[in-house]
């Protein structure tokens, strides 16, 4: 990748990385501290670094420094995949609206889950692309993915919001 | 080879399959001569055939995972649910979604709600930085120059700061330049002013009248929490630099209030702006750390005050 094509990455993706990691440890500083961090460890391999992989180059770094983060930070960074999920037997407030709720639940799962639905739904990654960029076994990814689904739905259901039927 | 009753029994499948050498066969034929009861093991050896060749295993169905979330310990529902929404359910499952949709009310309820779970990214959440993140070439070059253009405009503030007869097209030249400096230095300016104490000009009136060393009072009028410390306001004066040019109602006396001692401190204020262009007469004053005062000079394109510490 050559310098132009580096700092296309920045107006590209710095957006989306962005997003990823606010919504993942609601801190602004921090999350533009891991931004300016997963670009300059790209812009030091960048010359070994296809530009078409740039971006989930830029997502992996991201994704390992804020998992560091929140560790320091004793956030809950996983369940073991073989023990029942209870996140949703947990009391939590009312919501008057749908988004709301679903702030709140998506902010009381696991870091890992909430990651992994983050990069689904955000940036439609595949559950392959997911797994490498978060280093954790596909298998991993998708039990990830199902149980933050199941989890965020219970809660919705819990916190007693009206959500217009399919 | 020598076959014998401690090894005969490796040889006897493989004589009774004929799967065995000519040499073989002979040495092994002359040892059940010999030993003709060995003979007996191997008779109707050939008739023994397991027949469980057409057994099949009927529960075929029961191995194979046919499900992208085919786990157990989850309802049907909630992977059911789960598959379409993250469009990974086999025909099979579809089928069975778009039954379930039409005969279930509970179902159709909880496909509502994991229909919500799926994110929307808020486009309004932006990096702000971008050009942060960007590697330029060359940059010192880029800091070099802004350098060089402070330095310029300070030279040039010099040279037109002791020209009294400075013409008005200079004027309006050396105004571009300073507003080079003000721009470079202005930067630093709104860095490092948390709180600075900005008063108010309370009143300006014309002088009486063209005085050589002409010094007056300033009293400036303290602004909401931030006032001067300690300023003693005598020290400070307006100098008329181009007094003689202008025409005397012009020149202004600028009268204010003194202020209460301040309780709240100003912090770094580093680095200094000569200049400050303005139409309307305005004045800065801002306290170092070390509590002396710092006072901006202004200058407009017809007028030009110093506002200097003595």
């Amino acid at each position: 990748m050559t310098r132009e094509e580096f700092n296309k990455c920045a107006d590209m993706y710095s957006d989306f990385v962005f997003r990823f990691v606010l919504k993942n440890i609601s801190d602004y500083t921090s999350a533009e501290d891991i931004v300016q961090d997963s670009y300059e460890k790209m812009w030091l391999r960048h010359e070994n670094i296809d530009f078409q992989k740039a971006k989930s180059y830029l997502f992996a770094c991201a994704y390992s420094t804020m998992i560091d983060f929140l560790r320091k930070n004793h956030s809950k960074i996983s369940t073991p995949i073989e023990t029942g999920l209870n996140i949703a037997q947990e009391s939590f407030p009312q919501f008057d609206g749908i988004k709301e709720a679903l702030e709140f639940a998506l902010k009381k799962l696991p870091a890992e889950q909430r990651s992994v639905i983050i990069l689904r739904d955000y940036e439609g990654y595949s559950y392959e692309e997911i797994s490498k960029i978060t280093s954790l076994s596909l298998s991993a990814v998708k039990v990830y993915i199902f149980r933050g689904r199941v989890a965020m739905k219970n809660m919705l259901e819990k916190s007693g919001v009206t959500v217009t039927e399919f | 080879m020598q076959i014998n009753k401690e090894n005969i029994e490796e040889y006897l499948l493989d004589y009774s399959e004929n799967n065995i050498s000519e040499k073989d066969k002979k040495c092994v034929e002359d040892f059940l001569r010999k030993n003709p009861k060995y003979r007996e093991m191997i008779e109707g050896l050939s008739d023994f055939k397991l027949n469980g060749e057409n057994a099949v295993f009927e529960k075929k169905d029961s191995l194979k995972h046919t499900s992208e979330f085919d786990y157990p310990e989850f309802s049907y529902v909630d992977r059911l649910a789960v598959s379409v929404l993250e469009g990974v359910a086999t025909s099979k499952e579809l089928s069975e979604y778009q039954k379930l949709i039409s005969e279930s009310a509970s179902f159709k309820k909880d496909v509502a709600l994991y229909s919500q779970t799926k994110l929307q990214a808020d486009s309004q959440i932006v990096y702000e930085n971008k050009n942060d993140l960007k590697h330029f070439a060359f940059v010192f070059w880029r800091y070099a120059a802004a350098v060089a253009a402070v330095l310029i405009a300070g030279i040039l503030t010099a040279v037109f700061y002791k020209d009294e007869n400075i013409s008005a097209t200079s004027v309006y030249s050396y105004n571009f330049q300073v507003k080079i400096r003000e721009a470079v230095v202005q930067e630093k300016i709104v860095e490092n002013i948390t709180a600075a104490a900005k008063p108010k000009i309370k009143q300006v009136v014309p002088l009486p009248e063209k005085k050589e060393d002409d010094i007056t009072d300033i009293i400036i009028e303290k602004t909401e929490n931030e006032t001067l410390a300690g300023a003693d306001l005598s020290s400070l004066r307006v100098e008329n630099v181009l007094k003689n040019e202008l025409p005397q109602t012009e020149v202004p006396k600028i009268l204010a209030e003194k202020s209460e001692p301040q309780t709240k401190t100003k912090t770094n204020f580093i680095g200094s702006r000569l200049f400050r262009f303005a139409k309307k007469i305005d004045v800065e004053v801002y306290r170092n750390d070390d509590g002396s005062f710092f006072a901006l000079d202004l200058i407009t394109p017809n007028k030009k005050y110093s506002l200097k510490k003595l």
